[in-house]
């Protein structure tokens, strides 16, 4: 029942799995950008649990880094989003084929 | 050290639920109240790790704010098109999910084998994780990286303004 830096791990392993998996099977993309934030955050848990096994308070910093540019990503990603629906009247990713030979 | 272990299984187990219904649920309204319940069980996780201050940026920024945008915008599009998972059972799907799965026990496999770190976690020192630590570890030591992304969120900035304006005329394609 102890807990160490393996089982953190795990976890982090799996979030970002099902991250992952969400990203081939869906098509509406907000709910791949909510995907994206997933795997993001598991990355966020890996450099916390790191922090916490090499005892440095720096690790922290990093992974509030990490979470600024979260922020600036889902900002930007949202309203490119909400222009491509203005344009399209669609979220569906499979339907932008502008690119498609 | 009893407690500590219950809370982290419970969420962890509770946040691997609600991200598998993240990625399951076909309304996307759902699927981001559950985002949002997995976002508050890690920052539990975190909390459990020491790192107090990212367990409340955590809930602040990504709970807070961060999902909140998405479901405005999620208000803002929909018109009832929630996906429809006829077509789910297709050959690349398959193809990645099985992909996912080797990841996954690769990933598990690979920590499994190595030796060096599995065990407890060493004590932490006094000021592991404070508010004190955090603060001068960004405002003295990353002080760049501070100010450079204060510029990045700056230009994310500028980038929203410009792609959510109405078009002035001449360029409404």
């Amino acid at each position: 029942m102890i807990i160490g830096l393996a089982h953190y791990l795990v976890l982090a392993a799996a979030l970002f799995i099902i991250g992952l998996i969400g990203l081939t099977i869906r098509k509406n993309i907000i709910v791949l950008f909510m995907c994206v934030e997933l795997m993001l955050n598991s990355a966020n848990l890996t450099i916390l649990a790191y922090a916490r096994q090499f005892n440095d308070s720096d690790f922290h910093a990093a992974a509030l880094f990490v979470m600024v540019i979260a922020a600036a990503e889902a900002a930007l990603g949202l309203a490119l989003v909400v222009a491509m629906f203005r344009y399209r009247g669609t979220a569906d990713s499979t339907k932008l084929t502008l690119l498609k030979g | 050290m009893l407690i500590s272990s219950a809370v982290f299984y419970i969420f962890a187990i509770l946040s691997v639920i609600s991200a598998i219904l993240t990625v399951s649920v076909s309304s996307p309204v759902k699927s981001a109240v559950s985002m949002i319940f997995c976002l508050f069980c890690l920052a539990v996780i975190y909390f459990t790790l020491g790192a107090h201050f990212a367990g409340i940026i955590q809930i602040l920024v990504y709970a807070g704010a961060i999902m909140v945008l998405f479901l405005f915008v999620i208000m803002l599009l929909e018109k009832r098109n929630n996906e429809s998972f006829d077509d789910i059972i297709s050959a690349p799907k398959i193809i990645s999910l099985v992909l996912a799965v080797i990841l996954l026990t690769a990933l598990s496999a690979s920590l499994a084998a190595s030796t060096g770190y599995i065990g407890i976690f060493p004590n932490a020192a006094e000021s592991f994780g404070t508010l004190k630590a955090v603060g001068s570890s960004i405002f003295k030591k990353y002080i760049f990286v501070f100010e450079a992304l204060s510029a990045l969120i700056l230009v994310a900035i500028a980038g929203v303004t410009l792609l959510s304006a109405k078009n002035s005329e001449g360029d409404n394609k």
